[in-house]
């Protein structure tokens, strides 16, 4: 009897052994896939956060004041040059010959300021052609900048896509259990189905040889003695069956 | 990116795509330079003094030969040393200040549309790198790419651009002169 119960509860064990070892499995793919998701989208973000570094960069440079500064250093830089071409070329060729002869002063004097006015006006001029050619000169810097970053943005966006790609075969991956967990799970359950109607056979079997056995007369306890059989009732005469759970009485 | 290994070499697959990407970006970028340094600083400064110095050559023939027209003709009318002489030559000179800074204007246009040039070229070039030009094509066809600019570049440099800046200055001013010289009261 206590050899028969053994088998089927080592079945029973293996089987509940089997069953926990394929849940423990299944359940360390799920949290391992969860870790996966989570590192993955973490990437997804420092993605993320790179390219808004790169356009938040870009557009600090688009503030008012920051335009302005550029255009007035660029404006300054350019009327300088050509101020500077114009000087040059006063430097290297001579001024229109003064006439000869007797000149009033009248003349010197309104020829000096004729002179003096042009230097004003040249200031004045070199500005402008300052302001118009740095105003382009800046726009065209900026929409190459504005090219930069946007290349900047597709690279990462190229890499973001990449990696997410990669991730999601990895997530697809680690969400599969390990086979080799599986297997040895499913071969306990088997094992363990297989004791478990072992034992339930054999307790059958040990059930009817029990029985048996109870059906047999055998060594009275002490104390006891064997009832007569089929002695009939004192009171109504008539003579029972014979019944082998009394056969023996105090 | 993901380093478990549990992508079927995924992983290193993207890798090398990276790898590959910043070797033709990085080529590229070293034969153009950066923006702040561009390779091709000295070749811009060139194409810039060259433009500027073809054009100043056409401002001081044109000044020449309207100065000297307009000489001769305040001679010829006996304006010589007087006020028509002065506001001539301040006219002169303000429309060779013109010319002259127009002649600077067109270099420095030349040599930021070289620049500009180049840099288009760079950012085409790394548009096709990140599309997977391998960085030995993208090395060659920057250089085909600068030498192509270079040549477009030259051809600013063969002929001056600027108008005529006097126009007929010298004839226009002076005969309102003499239409002033010959009016009784002198005045226009």
């Amino acid at each position: 009897m206590f050899v028969l119960d053994d088998i089927a509860l080592i079945g029973l064990i293996a089987s509940l052994s089997g069953a926990a070892m394929q849940m423990h499995a299944q359940t360390q793919a799920h949290a391992r896939q969860q870790r996966a998701i989570q590192e993955a989208m973490q990437r997804q973000r420092q993605f993320q956060q790179q390219a808004e570094q790169a356009v938040r960069g870009r557009t600090e440079d688009f503030t008012p004041e920051a335009r302005e500064a550029r255009q007035a250093e660029q404006t300054k830089q350019m009327q300088d040059t050509l101020l500077k071409h114009v000087q040059t070329y006063r430097d290297e060729h001579e001024a229109a010959p003064t006439p000869g002869g007797h000149l009033s002063q009248d003349y010197l004097k309104a020829r000096a300021q004729s002179q003096a006015n042009q230097e004003k006006s040249a200031q004045a001029l070199a500005h402008l052609l300052g302001q118009t050619g740095a105003a382009s000169q800046l726009r065209q810097q900026e929409g190459f900048d504005l090219d930069n970053t946007g290349q900047t943005v597709d690279r990462i966006g190229n890499n973001a896509q990449g990696t997410q790609q990669v991730d999601n075969l990895a997530i697809q991956r680690v969400g599969i259990p390990s086979p080799w967990k599986m297997l040895a799970g499913q071969v306990l359950q088997g094992v363990g189905s297989f004791g478990m109607g072992r034992g339930a056979g054999l307790a059958l079997n040990g059930l009817t040889t029990l029985m048996q056995i109870a059906s047999r007369p055998s060594a009275p306890q002490p104390g006891w003695r064997l009832k007569a059989p089929n002695t009939p009732h004192p009171f109504n005469g008539l003579t029972p069956p014979a019944n082998p759970h009394t056969l023996w009485s105090r | 990116m993901s380093g478990g290994g549990g992508d079927g070499g995924a992983g290193q697959m993207e890798a090398d795509r990276r790898r590959r990407v910043d070797q033709a970006v990085g080529r590229i970028n070293d034969i153009f330079g950066s923006k702040d340094h561009p390779a091709h600083q000295g070749l811009y400064d060139e194409q810039q003094k060259a433009v500027t110095d073809l054009n100043t050559r056409e401002v001081n023939r044109q000044f020449e030969q309207a100065e000297r027209a307009n000489r001769f003709g305040l001679a010829r009318s006996g304006l010589m040393g007087g006020s028509a002489d002065v506001d001539s030559q301040a006219e002169l000179s303000r429309r060779t200040n013109e010319g002259l800074m127009k002649a600077a204007g067109l270099g420095q246009q030349a040599a930021a549309d070289l620049r500009g040039a180049d840099e288009r070229t760079r950012q085409n070039l790394i548009s096709m790198a990140q599309s997977g030009l391998e960085s030995g094509q993208a090395a060659q066809m920057a250089l085909a790419g600068l030498d192509l600019n270079a040549k477009n570049a030259a051809a600013q440099r063969t002929s001056a651009t600027l108008d005529n800046l006097f126009g007929n200055l010298g004839w226009a001013y002076l005969a309102r002169q003499q239409q002033a010289g010959q009016r009784p009261w002198g005045y226009y």
